[in-house]
């Protein structure tokens, strides 16, 4: 079988990707690609969470014992600084989202143009947007230090 | 259906979630800042006793969580499914982990809403 042939079986078995070794190779996409492997990341972390959630807060259908119960399991240093990294990766994975879903929409790509050489990238345009919910997300977070941790004094 | 149509929902339900959860976010772990949106006696826990009762008998909350909950699951486990399918190498495996997802949404989604509504109406709590 020559190469050219293997290649193409191999795409139509989907055996060319690379993997989940693919999502830490960010290549020469850089910054935006990063952006997407902390999505990811960040997203799969909250939907372990929300499944916990729904079972944690579905105690209280069982009445404040159950409920008491139930908080002084989970209230823990441990768990305070397990649920400061879900607010983390809430500001994170919103703000970054919303990026996305401005990008969907169309903005930050610049105008539609015909594809003549030398091509055009987007890339210039959309970068700023990213810098741009880095310093929103980088303020959120240390308000939310702040905060949290009642760095300001207070319970 | 679709997955044009599919993914529509999965960012409209982001662009939900951005508000929803950003202020549930906010209301249970800033709660000195968020008291714009649910007040808190001063020096109480959002989720003391007291409090989460007190939310769950509010009907605009519980309205609130009942949208919130369908659109948390849908976003979140459409989101898995693409992560996971994106590794998988057969269409077939896609197919059978998609409705493995769709039906643990279901479940996820009668056991949060039963619960939530059992809190809302019990008058015994």
């Amino acid at each position: 079988m020559n190469s050219k042939m293997e290649v193409a079986k191999k795409i139509k078995g989907r055996d060319a990707h690379l993997g989940i070794i693919g999502w830490f190779y960010a290549g020469r996409y850089w910054l935006e690609r990063y952006a997407y492997i902390v999505h990811r990341i960040t997203g799969l972390a909250m939907i372990l969470y929300l499944v916990l959630h729904i079972f944690v807060v579905g105690e209280r259908a069982k009445g404040q014992e159950a409920w008491n119960a139930m908080m002084s399991k989970i209230q823990s240093p441990l768990f305070e600084f397990l649920e400061f990294l879900l607010l983390v990766a809430f500001i994170v994975h919103a703000l970054n989202g919303l990026r996305l879903i401005l990008i969907e929409l169309g903005f930050f790509v610049g105008k539609p143009s015909r594809p003549k050489y030398p091509y055009r990238t987007s890339i210039s345009k959309q970068r700023p947007l990213v810098y741009l919910i880095m310093l929103v997300g980088a303020f959120f977070i240390v308000v939310s230090i702040y905060e949290f941790f009642k760095l300001g004094g207070g319970q | 259906m679709k997955d044009s149509i599919r993914w529509i929902i999965h960012i409209t339900c982001g662009g939900i979630l951005i508000v929803l959860l950003g202020l549930h976010m906010g209301a249970m772990h800033l709660p000195d800042i968020f008291k714009f949106f649910y007040p808190l006696p001063e020096g109480s826990d959002p989720v003391q006793w007291s409090a989460v009762i007190s939310r769950a008998k509010d009907v605009t909350t519980y309205a609130l969580y009942m949208i919130f909950l369908p659109v948390a699951l849908y976003h979140g486990l459409y989101g898995l499914w693409n992560v996971i399918a994106e590794a998988l190498s057969s269409r077939k495996l896609d197919k059978i982990v998609g409705w493995v997802i769709v039906l643990a949404g279901i479940a996820l989604y009668i056991y949060g809403a039963y619960t939530t509504t059992v809190s809302f109406i019990n008058k015994g709590m």
